[in-house]
């Protein structure tokens, strides 16, 4: 699954510790999730969305659609 | 300034390590009286080590959040949705060679084959299997 949190991070200027921080994961989960390897769960994807005020659909995108 | 979650995690950390602590002394106390040979001492040195690297991670988990591994979270009672998807996946590896494993180890000792070797190898076999498992599914997660 595709994912626009990388850009989102750094359009808000924030570094991967302090998105993780505010989220309440570790830096790895999100570089793992912004790489692409690891999905987050629906409660973690919706308080990403929330984070940057938009829609999960806004952020992650199927690959095979 | 401590949070009610740090307190917590001390509290779950002290009680982890009494815990732990206690199990390696009556463990110890225990083999060294019915256990063969010297027994006792490896069990003794390997469950302090153990003990000793539960606590470094407790502190760095603690102290040192940012920079603590995923198996220093995952053991330690403050892994986040990730840290548990990779344990998840390392026991799920140990837990299916670890029944064929015990059933070929069941075999041998049918067989005659002297018991201690047996079972040590299957200890050293399934501990260096999840320790794997844990580390590719961490690299691929």
């Amino acid at each position: 699954m595709r994912n626009e949190i990388r850009r989102l991070r750094e359009e808000n200027g924030l570094s991967q510790a302090a998105l993780a921080d505010a989220l309440g994961v570790s830096r790895q989960t999100v570089n793992s999730i912004e790489t692409g390897r690891y999905d987050p769960s629906l409660p973690l994807a919706f308080a990403i969305a929330r984070h940057f005020g938009t829609t999960i659909e806004e952020i992650f995108h199927d690959d095979d659609h | 300034m401590t949070t009610t979650t740090d307190r917590r995690h001390l509290v779950g950390a002290s009680l982890g390590l009494a815990i732990g602590l206690v199990a390696l002394v009556t463990g110890a106390l225990v083999l060294r009286e019915h256990g063969p040979g010297n027994m006792w001492a490896g069990y003794l040195a390997g469950a302090s080590l153990a003990l000793l690297a539960a606590g470094v991670a407790f502190w760095r988990t603690w102290r040192r959040p940012a920079q603590a591994t995923t198996a220093e979270r995952a053991f330690t009672a403050s892994a986040d949705e990730r840290d548990r998807a990779i344990l998840h996946r390392a026991a799920a590896t140990l837990g299916g060679v670890a029944l064929p494993l015990t059933g070929a180890a069941a075999v041998l000792l049918a067989l005659g084959v002297e018991p201690a070797p047996v079972i040590g190898t299957l200890l050293w076999t399934e501990l260096v299997v999840f320790v794997a498992a844990f580390a590719v599914a961490n690299r691929k997660l």
